[in-house]
């Protein structure tokens, strides 16, 4: 049974599926899934030491959201609230898989080519730095993560990753440098893109 | 920062010109603020140095754009999503209503059970149930030694409070010493907990080999949890305390 409604485009808001599915709708959660989840594995992806700690990640985090969909309080996009889900899903898994190995993504088997052209967005520099970003040790790259790209405090950041601030700040040091580095900014003159 | 007249332990700080390192330690902090103090207003009048210190300001800008940029994507695999789904629907198949299952059977796919998220975890007792018969998937997380022990057996917490598996025991009761709820309320008032709050989970644990009685008690700001770890002693103006831990 469907029980959402549509707006007047006919298409249900993020925020009428989420309801829909409180309210006990089937297919709600799934149908809002599918217009989130490329968003998600890349966000799990960039936050994750491996790409099998993403997809564990990305699992535990949606099958949260299901769960306390009712916990929801409209006051942010749907997708930030499961974006936010999946970010702090994937740090709590590193920090709870503290011992193992470190192993950095592009070691994985099955890496998707080195050209992401065409998988990630069309604004030439983000798609630059991303790939400057996943190119980093997984724990300099997620430490970058946690601290400058989902602006947690470099406390809550240790608090979330199992490691002392200290770390966290001398992680996001070095990675800040490979990457001013990668990315040529450190030319005093030349290239200012 | 305000210039001062060179100090003797200037004779400590390093001599430009700066390196990129030391320049990125001093943007991010991780200097003590004794040499940060002393080096900053050297710095800020190096262009060198500054033409470091911008590239990294520069950086993190970027690395902020990148982040609020809810726009990027990657196209998820067809067998992770396939995996998702059909966990989401084993989730989905089960009874509505909050149903009590046994520590022990609860712990096979405690793990994917277990909320361990900060934002929007409101993990409350109500909490959907799966039952192991009808799911189809593993859990995506596999608990440690715990996960192979007969029923009702203690739980073994290692070293160290994982929140995962403290959740596992929401809406079991099993209190072992702390079963006289004259001596429960004496406990947790000793602990500092008012003993009206809600009783979310209890169950016997073992802390880096010190057994104890995990007790889950709704936080004074939901959806937030405290978790106690208490000995077996504890009660009235003996607060035994083991461990505690928000979660949330």
């Amino acid at each position: 049974m469907r029980i959402f409604r549509g707006d007047s485009e006919g298409e249900p808001s993020d925020v009428d599926l989420l309801a829909a599915h409180v309210a006990g709708d089937r297919h709600a959660f799934e149908t809002l899934l599918g217009r989130h989840y490329d968003h998600l594995w890349h966000v799990a992806k960039r936050t994750s030491y491996t790409t099998e700690d993403a997809a564990d990640a990305l699992q535990e985090a949606l099958l949260s959201a299901h769960r306390n969909a009712g916990s929801f309080r409209r006051d942010a996009a749907v997708r930030s609230w499961l974006h936010t889900i999946v970010v702090n899903a994937c740090l709590d898994r590193i920090r709870r898989n503290k011992a193992r190995p470190a192993v950095s993504l592009s070691a994985d088997e099955d890496d998707e080519p080195r050209d992401t052209r065409d998988y990630v967005s069309e604004v030439e520099l983000s798609l630059v730095v991303e790939r400057a970003l996943a190119q980093l040790p997984p724990d300099q790259r997620t430490a970058i993560v946690a601290v400058d790209l989902e602006g947690r405090s470099t406390s809550e950041a240790a608090a979330l990753l199992g490691v002392p601030e200290g770390t966290v700040k001398s992680r996001c040091a070095r990675g800040r440098k490979k990457l001013a580095s990668s990315l040529e900014y450190f030319r005093v003159e030349g290239n200012r893109s | 920062m305000a210039d001062r007249e060179p100090d003797p332990s200037d004779a400590a700080l390093p001599a430009p010109p700066y390196s990129e390192d030391l320049l990125a330690d001093l943007h991010a902090g991780v200097l003590p603020e004794s040499v940060s103090d002393r080096l900053w207003p050297l710095v800020r009048k190096d262009p060198q140095a500054m033409a470091v210190i911008d590239a990294l300001d520069r950086v993190t800008d970027q690395l902020g754009a990148l982040g609020r940029d809810h726009s990027v994507s990657t196209p998820i695999p067809a067998d992770v999503a396939d995996r998702i789904n059909r966990a989401l629907a084993a989730e989905r198949d089960t009874p509505a209503e909050a149903t009590v299952v046994p520590l022990a059977r609860r712990r096979k796919w405690a793990a994917a059970a277990a909320g361990t998220f900060a934002a929007a975890a409101a993990v409350v007792v109500a909490v959907a149930v799966v039952t192991p018969d009808s799911r189809e998937s593993e859990p995506a997380v596999a608990l440690p030694s715990s996960e192979t022990s007969p029923a009702p057996a203690v739980l073994d917490l290692g070293t160290d409070l994982d929140s995962g598996r403290l959740l596992t025991v929401i809406g079991s009761r099993q209190l072992g010493p702390l079963e006289d709820p004259a001596q429960l309320a004496e406990c947790l008032r000793a602990n500092g907990i008012e003993p009206s709050r809600p009783l979310l989970g209890s169950g016997e644990v073992r802390l880096d080999g010190v057994p104890g009685v995990l007790l889950l008690v709704a936080a004074p700001r939901p959806p937030q949890i405290t978790a106690l770890v208490v000995g077996r002693e504890c009660g009235a103006g003996d607060p035994a305390t083991i461990a505690v831990t928000e979660i949330g």
